[in-house]
């Protein structure tokens, strides 16, 4: 269970420590004056200004965690969020997947495997049906991409 | 003057109408009436989606389709919000307030033909003020120094964060962050690779096309999958029921009118875009209204002021981007990134250095909005039938075009890589209530702030003094801390107001 505070908390710690670490980043490019700045100065500036807004955002979180609203009161916030990170896991796998094949084995059996991939992720039950809007896209991007806009892209190999 | 503008909109139309041009002005109002009566796809997603085409066609060319697709938009998004009671773009909410009613009393179709009218006036008047100003606008800035030049851009990045959606803090956060990540890449000054890893792929920076894909259109199609199709039955349009009766003109015209001033001036500021526009001017209307309690039930009124109002405001907000090269939200912003890509740097000498460019810009604004009437009316069978086109087309079809166009820019799967990351991210940062788009502007404006930074204080001497010591300078800072005391100020005292 993750309440408002918690999320609000937690969002506020990343965001500070981003900018923390971008911070300690610069230090290695040199800060340099204002005189002669240095490629550092800039983000090293502007990582510790993300700092203090994160932080920020944790105090404004603090101070109203004092008075808990009874909206947010029991408000479970991962029980809407499953069908939601389900999506985002399938879809990203997805993704990762065409990433791979198509530096492998080129265009179309990329976009077939892509909406393939999708289909499960929206539940489709009809197979036959992805299939063939596997294939149209397939050959519809084909059509676009390689003969319309001319790109440089192998539509079916063995490897590179 | 006059003459001068005359004689400039004519080159303008000289450089809209080559048949390439108005081929991609159509595209984009095509496409832009397209992704707005879809709701879940916004003109940021289809945007990002058809940035890698822009390499493929010349600078005017590219910047005619994505203005096309971003005031084409407008237009659409009251279809979705009158037939169905769903927004398709985000301005377009209040439109469902009373659109919807109207169309359950069976005047959808007069709801659709007042919208596309009142949208017309909208961008009509939008398109005058951009002509008359742009050009004054852009003398004012060319009398910016360096450091004029930074402090209004910090104005325009604070104003753009805190005045849009969401929490203000949040929105400040994630514009420094895009300000971090727009240093990622090679040092324009010193040729140092900075936060690369060591990475070949890094060298140029975070790929725009990937950065803005992955936050607005992976980011979207998820939420989409996760949230289920809208069901519901559509309502039937025809041609016929589209003629309004002579009262629907006359209540229209003032509001109208209204909705166009509004939208004109609020389009023009930093920060603030169409949304805020149509809500403001369906806000002013029922103030004005004689008899307010009709608003909800299907007051024509109420349809036609935030439709002026949007579409006004989407071509005001080219003032500031095309004469200052300060966008003023984040479809802007990707807008002056196709800019620099091509290698064309935005700010007040680009109107000069560029007149078939921008006048041709501005000539293709009035070629697509008489589309965009054309494409509304008598085609408004096609969109509605558009509505009930099966996700399970539409979603993968989506992602498949966002793939290729990613790893089309660079032949490099990394790209897709980093789509993938700021999908995930992207995503993740929505759940936590920190809206992407203020991100895409510190991105963008980013390593410019840092130039003009850089400068200001090599020309002073290292003296941080310069920065108040210009009048210009010191009343834009004045006004961005104002601006930011205000906002923080608000927001703690809005959680305090939670106390008993």
């Amino acid at each position: 269970m993750m309440t408002q505070t918690f999320r609000e908390l937690l969002s506020g710690a990343v965001v500070a420590a981003t900018g923390v670490a971008f911070s300690i980043g610069a230090l290695q490019y040199g800060l340099g004056s204002f005189s002669q700045i240095e490629p550092g100065m800039f983000p090293f500036i502007v990582g510790l200004m993300v700092a203090c807004t994160g932080l920020l955002i944790v105090a404004t979180a603090l101070l109203a965690r004092a008075a808990p609203s009874p909206a947010d009161e029991g408000k479970d916030l991962n029980d809407p969020a499953r069908k939601e990170w389900r999506a985002l896991l399938l879809v990203s796998a997805a993704l990762i997947i065409f990433g791979l094949v198509i530096n492998q084995f080129g265009m179309a059996p990329a976009v077939i495997v892509l909406v393939l991939l999708v289909g499960i992720a929206e539940r489709e039950r009809r197979p036959v049906q992805a299939l063939l809007v596997a294939i149209g896209l397939a050959a519809l991007t084909m059509v676009l991409f390689i003969y319309g806009l001319g790109m440089n892209i192998p539509i079916a190999t063995w490897g590179r | 003057m006059m003459q001068d503008t005359i004689a400039n909109l004519a080159m303008g139309f000289d450089t809209a109408t080559t048949p390439i041009n108005l081929l991609y002005c159509f595209i984009g109002v095509f496409l832009g009436t397209l992704v707005g009566v879809l709701p879940g796809i916004g003109s940021l997603a289809a945007i990002s989606m058809l940035l890698p085409l822009t390499f493929y066609v010349p600078p005017d060319t590219a910047l005619i389709m994505l203005a096309g697709i971003y005031y084409g938009t407008q237009y659409g998004g009251s279809t979705a919000a009158i037939l169905l009671n769903l927004p398709g773009t985000p301005s377009s909410a209040v439109v469902c307030l009373d659109g919807y009613p109207m169309a359950k009393q069976g005047r959808a179709g007069v709801a659709l033909a007042m919208t596309t009218f009142a949208s017309f006036i909208g961008a009509t008047f939008g398109i005058i003020v951009l002509t008359m100003f742009a050009q004054v606008l852009a003398q004012v800035g060319m009398s910016f120094a360096a450091a004029d030049y930074f402090a209004l851009m910090l104005l325009g990045l604070v104003a753009s964060s805190t005045l849009a959606a969401g929490s203000p803090l949040k929105g400040v956060a994630m514009v420094l962050l895009g300000i971090l990540l727009g240093q990622v890449g090679t040092d324009v000054q010193t040729g140092l690779p900075r936060y690369t890893f060591g990475s070949l792929s890094l060298a140029d920076g975070i790929n725009l096309v990937a950065l803005s894909m992955g936050l607005f259109g992976v980011s979207e199609v998820i939420s989409n999958i996760a949230g289920g199709g809208h069901a519901g039955s559509v309502y039937r349009v025809t041609l016929r029921s589209l003629i309004p009766t002579r009262k629907d003109v006359r209540d229209s015209m003032a509001p109208a009118a209204r909705g166009t001033l509004l939208g004109s001036l609020i389009g023009a500021l930093p920060g603030t875009g169409t949304n805020v526009a149509s809500f403001m001017a369906y806000v002013v209307e029922k103030r004005v209204a004689k008899n307010p309690e009709k608003f909800g039930t299907g007051a024509i009124e109420g349809v036609v002021a935030p439709e002026s109002a949007n579409n006004a405001a989407a071509q005001t907000a080219f003032v500031p981007t095309m004469t200052l090269g300060i966008p003023g939200d984040a479809v802007m912003a990707l807008l002056l990134g196709v800019l620099i890509m091509h290698g064309i740097q935005p700010g007040p000498r680009l109107i000069e250095a560029q007149p078939a460019l921008f006048w041709g810009l501005i000539a293709s604004f009035w070629i697509g909005n008489v589309l965009l009437v054309l494409l509304n009316l008598p085609l408004i069978g096609l969109w509605v039938r558009m509505l009930s086109v099966p996700r399970q087309i539409l979603m993968p079809a989506i992602l498949v075009f966002m793939c290729i166009g990613v790893y089309s820019v660079n032949l490099n799967v990394f790209d897709v890589w980093v789509m993938i990351g700021f999908g995930v991210i992207g995503f993740t940062m929505i759940r936590f209530g920190f809206e992407p788009a203020p991100l895409i502007l510190g991105f963008i404006l980013g390593p410019l702030v840092e130039q003009y930074l850089t400068r200001a204080l090599l020309i002073s001497g290292g003296d941080p003094m310069v920065f108040v010591q210009r009048p210009i300078s010191a009343g834009l800072l004045a006004a961005t801390m104002l601006l930011l005391i205000a906002t923080i100020y608000g927001s703690l005292r809005r959680k305090r107001e939670v106390e008993p």
